[in-house]
């Protein structure tokens, strides 16, 4: 018997708002991806512009889940739920501004050719999302080891953000023409590598929403 | 030890002094207890930490009235009842031989859902007469006494002026501290409490809550309530009951109450206190 059928529906709704933010983010990185591989200047202004959707999608969430803890009182189970989403949202709305910030710099590109043609940043990009929709799959399912071992790539993220700067730096080296757009490709890679950590957050959460236990899982030496 | 002891040649110092009074603690070793033939509570073993308090929440009929009334043998003062086990106050079993129950209600006080201040009597009255029945003696005077126990409960300001008056004139919220104060004008140990917000509005509620936080440092406290926000509010422990499927109340769980209202153990706990138990 749905004794608390009214609270029971809301839980679900906030966490599809949820689950529907992580679908756009997850868009919005690849975009933002396919727009810098092409020098796509219309899909990068589209992807600015949606932005501030995921922005006020992300205020939408934060105030039911407000509104869920002050009137019912949510204790236990219920509770990590809805603590996991409010971390949970602020760490897809930030992935959302790193995939704006590629789209912005490929405006910064204009008429300019890129460095070279793009094969690592792809490759780390597919990496995270691939990540994240994983991690989402771990909430659903309540599966802290499946978010466990998620998080645990985020190390094939890094090296391959290594990579790329060890590259960049190269190019820098040997033509100082090519360093500003050496430097543009540099902050791409800072924004993917960024949304693979704030993926291993998420990691974090979904593992305290199961088991209750808060553990570190982003193992970098800074 | 009982019977020689005079509890209240350990005065109550007034709150505004530090106060290293030892409060005691309580322990239940497989308390069972029957009406009759029925049984209502199987085996609850549970330790009450001195100076902490513990909530005991749980459904209506899961025996946690029952329980709290074996704490200081009240439920043996009805007929035909029966307990067994032990409860140790301090490593003593209130239920050994030669122990006299009236002795054990002085060290383990008990305040009801209903306020029930005597209602012959003036408020002064009430709070002394706990100490005019139990024959105590003490260095300090009784109005000494008495207004260190309407100070401790906050309500001093309240009716310094009004002490002649009935006890029964006064609001819900306050007549229940009085009877929190004629329990603790005896000086017990142990303070229990039998749903004691269960009928005052909620800033009568709130004040009495407000009141055990403090009390806490002085006495150990066990709390009856079905309001499960406020055993979290208030409480270090807590222990969740639930009747059997034959209708017999059980203890599931008992933790820190930090963890039993965001990780509990037993999935019949989560049930209970999601709201999801039916």
């Amino acid at each position: 018997m749905p004794i608390r059928e009214t609270f029971d529906r809301e839980l679900r709704h906030l966490q599809d708002d949820m689950l529907l933010l992580a679908s756009l983010v997850d868009q919005a990185v690849g975009g933002a991806m396919d727009a810098l591989r092409y020098l796509d200047q219309t899909k990068a202004r589209q992807i600015i512009i949606q932005d501030a959707e995921l922005n006020s999608k992300r205020f939408a969430i934060e105030e039911q889940a407000v509104t869920l803890l002050a009137t019912q009182q949510p204790a236990a189970g219920d509770l990590r739920t809805i603590l996991a989403v409010l971390t949970i949202t602020g760490e897809l709305e930030r992935m959302g501004d790193y995939a704006a910030g590629t789209a912005r710099i490929v405006v910064m590109h204009g008429d300019q050719e890129l460095l070279k043609p793009l094969v690592d940043l792809p490759r780390m990009a597919d990496q995270a999302r691939s990540m994240l929709r994983r991690a989402i799959d771990a909430y659903v399912n309540r599966d802290a080891a499946l978010a466990q071992s998620v998080a645990a790539e985020d190390d094939l993220v890094d090296a391959l953000h290594d990579q790329v700067y060890r590259e960049l730096l190269t190019y820098m080296i040997q033509d100082p023409l090519t360093i500003d757009r050496a430097t543009w490709l540099m902050w791409v890679a800072h924004n993917v590598e960024r949304i693979a950590d704030r993926v291993t957050n998420i990691c974090e959460r979904i593992v305290f929403l199961v088991n209750g236990r808060l553990e570190e899982m982003n193992t970098k030496v800074d | 030890m009982f019977l020689s002891r005079s509890a209240v040649s350990e005065s109550i110092e007034p709150p505004v002094a530090v106060d290293s009074r030892p409060s005691s603690s309580l322990e239940t070793r497989r308390i069972s207890a029957w009406y009759g033939d029925r049984q209502a509570i199987r085996d609850v073993s549970l330790t009450c930490p001195a100076g902490q308090v513990t909530a005991i929440i749980g459904p209506s009929g899961c025996g946690k009235s029952t329980f709290i009334r074996c704490l200081n043998r009240m439920h043996e003062t009805l007929p035909d009842t029966r307990v067994e086990g032990q409860v140790l106050l301090d490593g003593t079993d209130i239920f050994g031989e030669k122990i006299d129950p009236v002795l054990v209600r002085r060290r383990i006080g008990m305040v009801f859902q209903r306020p029930n201040p005597f209602p012959t009597m003036s408020i002064f009255e009430n709070v002394a007469a706990g100490l005019r029945l139990n024959g105590v003696s003490t260095g300090k005077s009784l109005p000494d006494l008495v207004w260190q126990a309407l100070n401790r409960v906050g309500l001093w300001d309240e009716v310094k002026d009004k002490l002649r008056l009935p006890g029964t004139s006064l609001s819900g919220g306050q007549q229940q501290r009085l009877c929190i104060a004629r329990a603790l004008a005896i000086a017990p140990e142990v303070l229990l409490l039998d749903e004691p917000t269960g009928a005052l509005d909620p800033v009568a509620t709130l004040k009495i809550e407000e009141l055990l936080g403090e009390l806490k440092n002085d006495y150990t406290i066990v709390i009856v309530t079905h309001n499960m926000q406020q055993a979290a509010r208030i409480s270090d422990i807590t222990a969740f009951m639930l009747a059997d499927a034959t209708h017999i109340g059980t203890l599931v769980e008992v933790g820190q109450t930090r963890q039993i209202f965001t990780n509990p153990r037993d999935r019949r706990t989560e049930e209970y206190i999601t709201g999801r138990f039916g």
